[in-house]
Formats: C-alpha cells, structure tokens, sequence
C-alpha cells in the first residue's frame, strides 16, 4: 500500500474510533452516575481512599476525551497507522 | 505507545464497571420477617399498626414452602399501597412512609386471583403469642377471623417501646462542635434490649449511628457525645428497641429533633419592634463566636440588604449594627445579620419587625381620624395681602421620616378655590421632610410655583402663607440661564423671594429645563430677589425689580474639569464574572461611590436579553450600594443591566452583559474534577492533610510535568515558547479552575488572579525582549 493509502486508511481509522469513542461516552456516564451515588462522593467525610476513588471516577471522561482526541489526531497527523 | 494508552483506556472502562455495582444504602427502619412460621394455603395477611414517625416496610420474608409470586402492603380497607414480586423468599418496597396512626396489612397471593378485605379493628394481643390474622373476603362483608402463631416482628407497633428525645432542645443552637444527645427509651411488654443514635446532615444524608446495648423492663436514659463535623443543622433521633429474644420492636421518638450547629451564637437583638415605611431604624446583634472575629458583616432586611458594622465588645462578644430607611410596605419584614467567620458565611437569629403606613394626604377640610396636620398652606394678594381663595393646579410631594433613601410620593390636584390646603400625615408623632412642588392660582390670579426641599415638619403644624399677584398687575418674566461659554444650563435651581411684612417670602421657584429657561409671574413695580444655584457653579443672586418679559442669567464655570463627571467616582457591578448558569438565583448588585461629587440619583436596571425589563432599583443618596435579589435567570440566553448616576442633570450611563450557558454535561469535566478535589481539600477532614500549599504544589507539579513534557518531546526550548504555555496553564489553573489559592503573608492578601496577572506581565517582557533582538 502505498503512502497516500496509508493517510486515506489512518483517517476512515480515526473517524471510526472518534465516532465510536463519543457514541461510548453516555454508557460511561451513567455508570459513573451509579458509582457516585454508591461511593457516596458528594459527602465530604468519607474517607481519604474514597475521595481518592471519586476523583479517579470523575477524571474518566476527561481522560477519555483526551485519549480519543490523542488517538484521532496522532492517525490523522501522523498520516499512517 | 498505542498499546499503552489502549490498555489505559481498558483499565478505566474496567474500573467504571466495577464501582457501578455498589449500591446505595437505605435506612432500614423496621423489618417483617415473621412469615416463617406461616403455612396457610389461603392467602392472608399480618396487620401491622403504626403509632411512630417515618416508618416504612423494607421488605418481608414469605415461609419458603408458600408457593407465592407477589407480595403487598395494603391499607386497612384492602386497597393496595405497593406490591412487588418477591425475589426468592424476599419481597422488597420502595420507601414510602406509612401515615401514623393507621391500620396496615402485608399480603402475599397464596393463591392469586381473590380479593380480600382487611379486618380493620383487630384486638390488640400481646405479641410473641399470637395476632389476629386479617383477611380479605370475596363479598367486601364478611371479617373472617382466625389465629395464626407470627414472630414479634410482625406484629403491630400497638404496644411498640416509646421514645423520648430529652435534650439538646429541638432547634437549639451551639458553637461547640460536640454535642450531647440525651433519650429516655421506655419498653412495654419486653426487656429494652439496645438504643440507637442518629444523626443526619441537613440533607438528609446520615452522617452518625451509635448503638448502646441496655437491659432491663424499665426506662432508661442514655447520652451519645457526637462531633459534629461541619457547621450547619442536624437532624437527629433515636431508636429505642425491645425483644424477647425472638423477635424485636423498634420505634423512634415521634418527631425529628433540629441541633443547630453554628459558629456564633446571638445573644440579643436591639430594634424596634414596629416602625413606620421611610422611618430610619438602627439594629444591633450582640453575638458570641467561637473565638474568630466576624468580618464582611450585611444587615438582610426582607430584600434589602445594607453592610453593617463590627464592633469588638469584649473576648469573643461582638456587636452587628446597621442601619436602614425601612422599605415600602405594610408588612411584618423579616430580617437578621449575614457575616463571615473563619472563612464561613453565617448568620444571626432572624427576627421580624412589623411595619406600618406612613401616609400623607392633602385636604382642603379636617384630617381624617389618625392622622394629624403637619402643614397648611393659606394664600393672599401679594400687594394688599387679602385672603384668596386658590386652586391646587397641581402639586407633588416627596416624603420620608428617615434619611430620605426612602421615599414616597404625593401627587395630586384639587380644581375647586380652597382658602387653605392641609397636609396630614398617619404617623401622627413623626418628624417628616418634604420636598414638595406646589402650583397654585385663582380666579384672575395667573399660576405660581412654591417649591421647598428638604423641608422638615412635625405634628405642631406648619403655617405657610402662598402669595398670589393679580393678572392686572403683572408681567411673565423670562430667565434664560447660560455659562460662561454661552451654552444653556438646565437643572439650575431657582427662586424668586420678596419682602412682605418685613418677612422674606418665596413668590416662585422653579428649575430650568432643557432650554435653560424657568419663567415668573412678577410685578414689575416691585422689588425682588432672584437667586440661582447650579452644582459646578457660583451661586448667582440679585436684588432689583423686573420691568422686562426676559432676561439673561450668566453663571461662571468654577472649574475647568467641572464637566468630567467621573472624577472620584467608582462603582461596581456583581456577578462580576460574564457568564451566569441557567436556572440559577442570582443576587445583582450595582455599588457606586463618590468622592468629588454629590450624586443626585443612581440606578439600575436589569433587563432580559430581548429588552423585557426585569427590575429595577434606584436611589437619590449619594452612593451606596443597590440590589436585586433571587433573580431566576431561566434558561434565557442573556441579561443585561443598564446602570446610571446622574450629577446635575447629566447622566452617566453604562452597561454590563451576563451570558447565560446551560449547566449540562459539567459533572464530567475538568472543571468539575478540579472543583470536586478542592472540596475535598477544604472540607474540615481534608483530603491526605493537603492545604493551600499542597495545592501549590500540585499546581506548579502540573505546570512542570506539562512544560517539561512538550519541552522534551517537542523541542521547544525558546524561552518565550515556553512562557507562553506557562502563561496558558496559570491561567487556566488560576482563573479558569479556580484551583490556584491566592498568596498570603501575614493579614495581607493578594488580589484574586494576582498569579495570573504577574505571569501575562513577565511573558509580555519576554516576548517585548525577543521581538527587540
């Protein structure tokens, strides 16, 4: 395959992942709801392991939204996968 | 490096799975478990009586060998509260308190379709034995009783343990974050065997469970120390409990009892307990905090809201005091202090204060009952001074009992020839100031003005003699008042004066309009005296009589910045940032100050983004602050307010813009993760001990790792690249998240964004430093 092949397959490969990636994101949400609620996140005095857990839980969709944009931008970019 | 961020995003998606099967707690206030012992083929039921508060059914447990799909709770008439299927031998409800006092019954469908009706009187029996066992007939006529063996957890709460909450008093207040929590438990028909403490959050969420074991068949009283950990209310009672050992009975106290924690404690109020609308009133708290000292103190009275003053008594007693012109409005208004301690926004105790009409008419006869004459107005010929009869053409009047930032108006007329006005005012035994505009005529007497400000009067009435000159005898003389650029002055105040009987009588006043003009009603054969003043300006007089119809009034400018009307003057808007949340309350304040000038008025108002007016809100003191409260700003996509203060005659205007965003999708974002963590730092447990250093540290192991990271991988090594991005994550860690405390040292602190504001200085040289290369 030649280079232009490459680029053209990285970018159907990025749209795929960023379409996929943001149709993921509401399933996450709703777990992430559930967690909170069961982790009890909003009360300031639970322990420091729990809030610990909560903070991880919080940064999920930030880190997904990084991850996807990484990854679309990296096969567009970097033109081959 | 694929791989790596793919497994990454494998162990976060694994992560969120697992956390999503912990489940919430739920009070669990009393279990049914007694159905083991049941082996009736026909449907039945267990009445359940309940006498206590906040009960509801969890679950009940059905004998294994019941052959049952659905589970239900019924009313006493039969009629079904919930019902559910069962889950094994389990059948779970959801929380729905049962009313006190009423007759319940728990049914499973043994054999599905009949309907049945409850017994709804059954005798009461000692449990542990027996129960009357309740059914539903076919017919809705017939009770059918009969027996049936039941644990004590089935059976009614009619001989249930009683519980009574003793001290703290329900709403009672501390500063003392360790409160201790006292109940009697009295058991009937069995041995108390535990109680229980609980408290919740003013949220509702639990925050402490303590269970002490008892003994014995009489009543004990038990005290639980609990800390408190956070300043605000707490709900709290106790479950009180008796068994025989096979089963158990538990109630709490009837109601919840409030324990107030707070950081101070009022100890006294100092006001009026009535007062009139525009009076002026003084409230002064006398507090005790628990050691720091009240700072920002605001007095909120109903919707008005003033600062007030601090005052160190002794130790930890402080005094609030403020002071206000009571609002419009015949109401009782509620009304406490707002204050910061320790960091902490607090208040005192509220109290209310009743307030009543201040009322002033004009009359031509006798005031009516209430009220009392307080000035009246008789009119005479101004050359021979004979009494005349006149007619009120028209007159307003502004009146207050206060500092005047209150006021109302008096506007009104009266056709008919009238030998004398009176004005009566309801209070009777106030002092009142007026400004008041009067115009007068009568027959074949052209229409003057009589205009006093700032006019003081009490219940010992004010005799004011208004004059009146003939249209025989008089001219209408004009005065065009201009400064010293020829340019025409409006809002020049102006009177016209005369001796009569050796007193000095104002014979017309007015103020010049837009084409710097007033306009008199003068004999030309007699001496007057004119006088007009103007802020900015000389005060102009002259002593001599006017034989023209017009004549020109030059007023020397008193200063070359005399038009530059901000100088000294500051004021401020809040919200002070330019994006507002939907459906959120906000407080809207407009603040001004001046040093230089005398305001004559300032206001606001706020306005949806398609122009429709919101509110308003204005003043004639001379500055202050002005606000509008619980705004609801919708889901609109805008709001706007137009301020102004306006100094002789000249307004000022100006604009503030609020964009409206929606507020959804946050709970997942950056923002959120670092609001979510500075909550954690702040709240009184902390989080790993960090403090505002810590938070330092972070942010500046952020900005490292961050600017090491691109440094390394990208080669940026230009020292004004790499200010830059150092400027980008300050300002986005400061300003944007919020995350960044503000430096420190001793009592002084810096400004908000004082981080961000010195980076953008340091990367402008730099950059400044590198285009000079």
């Amino acid at each position: 395959m030649d280079k232009k092949g490459n680029y053209f397959l990285g970018v159907v490969l990025a749209v795929f992942i960023w379409i996929f990636g943001i149709l993921f994101i509401p399933f996450v949400i709703d777990n992430i709801d559930i967690t909170r609620v069961g982790l009890n996140c909003t009360d300031l005095t639970i322990s420091f392991g729990t809030k610990l857990l909560c903070l991880s839980i919080d940064g999920i969709v930030p880190y997904m939204i990084w991850l996807l944009v990484s990854l679309v931008l990296g096969l567009i970019i970097g033109g081959r996968i | 490096m694929m791989k790596k961020l793919l497994l990454s995003l494998l162990f976060g998606i694994l992560l969120v799975f697992t956390l999503s099967n912990v489940s919430a707690v739920i009070r669990t206030v009393t279990t049914d478990a007694g159905w083991t012992t049941e082996a009736d083929a026909e449907p039945n039921g267990i009445l359940i009586k309940t006498n206590n508060y906040n009960v509801f059914i969890q679950n009940f447990t059905k004998a294994s060998v019941v052959n049952a799909t659905t589970g239900s709770i019924r009313y006493a008439n039969c009629t079904i509260m919930q019902s559910a299927s069962f889950s094994g031998n389990v059948v779970s409800f959801t929380e729905i308190n049962l009313n006190p006092n009423s007759y319940y019954l728990l049914f499973h469908d043994n054999s599905g379709t009949r309907a049945y009706k409850g017994q709804a009187n059954p005798t009461d029996l000692i449990d542990g034995t027996a129960e009357a066992r309740s059914f539903c007939s076919l017919n809705q006529t017939t009770n059918i009783g009969g027996i049936v063996n039941v644990g004590m957890s089935n059976v009614t709460l009619n001989n249930s343990i009683s519980t009574t909450l003793n001290s703290p008093a329900n709403n009672s207040q501390t500063n003392n974050n360790i409160t201790t929590f006292n109940a009697t438990i009295t058991p009937r028909t069995f041995n108390v065997t535990n109680a229980t403490i609980y408290v919740w959050f003013n949220n509702g969420t639990i925050y402490n469970v303590t269970t002490t074991e008892l003994t014995g068949n009489s009543a004990n009283t038990t005290s639980w120390n609990v800390t408190l950990p956070i300043i605000q209310n707490y709900f709290w009672n106790v479950l009180g409990s008796q068994g025989d050992g096979v089963g158990e009975n538990r109630s709490f106290a009837l109601n919840n009892f409030t324990r107030r924690y707070i950081s101070s404690i009022t100890n006294g109020m100092i006001y009026n307990i009535t007062s009139y609308e525009t009076a002026r009133e003084i409230f002064l708290a006398n507090i005790t905090t628990n050691g720091s000292t009240p700072t920002n103190a605001f007095l909120i009275y109903n919707t008005t809201i003033r600062s007030a003053t601090i005052t160190s008594v002794s130790g930890n007693m402080f005094n609030i005091s403020a002071s206000i012109d009571i609002p419009i409005g015949v109401v009782n208004n509620t009304f406490y202090f707002n204050f910061s301690l320790g960091g902490l926004e607090t208040t005192t105790d509220s109290f209310g204060q009743d307030v009543f009409n201040t009322s002033l008419l004009m009359t031509s006869a006798s005031c009516i009952a209430g009220s009392s004459s307080y000035l009246n107005l008789t009119f005479a010929n101004e050359n021979n001074l004979s009494v005349l009869n006149s007619i009120n053409d028209a007159s307003t009047i502004n009146y207050w009992l206060g500092g005047g930032t209150i006021y109302k108006t008096l506007t009104t007329s009266n056709s008919s020839l009238n030998s004398f006005y009176s004005f009566c005012l309801q209070p009777q035994n106030q002092t009142l100031k007026t400004n008041i505009t009067f115009q007068y005529s009568g027959s074949g007497y052209p229409t003057r003005t009589f205009v006093r400000n700032l006019w003081s009067l009490t219940n010992s009435t004010t005799n004011q003699a208004l004059y009146l000159l003939t249209s025989s005898e008089g001219i209408y003389v004009t005065f065009q008042v201009v400064n010293s650029a020829d340019q025409l002055l409006s809002g020049v105040i102006a009177n016209i004066t005369r001796s009569i009987s050796g007193v000095v009588s104002i014979v017309g006043a007015g103020t010049t309009g837009l084409d710097g003009v007033v306009t008199y009603w003068l004999d030309p054969d007699v001496t007057y005296t004119i006088n007009f003043f103007k802020t900015g300006f000389p005060f102009f007089t002259a002593t001599q009589s006017f034989t023209q119809t017009g004549y020109t009034i030059t007023l020397g400018s008193s200063s070359t910045t005399a038009d530059d009307f901000t100088r000294e003057i500051s004021w401020q808007v809040s919200p002070t940032g330019g994006f507002l949340d939907q459906n959120a309350l906000y407080n809207f304040y407009y603040a001004i100050n001046s040093s230089f000038w005398t305001l004559n008025e300032f206001g606001f108002s706020l306005y949806h983004v398609n122009g429709t007016l919101i509110g308003s809100n204005s003043s004639t003191s001379n500055g202050g602050n002005l606000s509008l409260v619980n705004i609801n700003v919708s889901n609109w996509t805008g709001v706007y307010m137009n301020s102004y203060y306006l100094i002789s005659g000249n307004y000022t205007n100006s604009t503030k813009n609020w964009i409206i965003q929606p507020i959804g999708g946050r709970d997942y974002s950056i923002w959120n993760w670092f609001t979510r963590l500075g909550s954690y730092i702040d709240s009184p447990n902390g989080l790993f001990g960090i403090d505002n250093f810590g938070k330092i540290v972070i942010s500046l192991a952020v900005i490292i790792l961050s600017i090491g990271l691109v440094s390394t991988r990208y080669g940026i090594a230009n020292e004004a690249g790499v200010m830059v991005i150092l400027f980008a994550l300050v300002f986005a860690l400061d300003v944007g998240l919020d995350f960044i405390p503000q430096i420190q040292i001793g009592t002084i602190t810096s400004p908000k964004y004082f981080i961000t504001a010195l980076t953008f200085l340091i990367t402008a040289i730099i950059l400044f430093r590198e285009e000079q290369r």
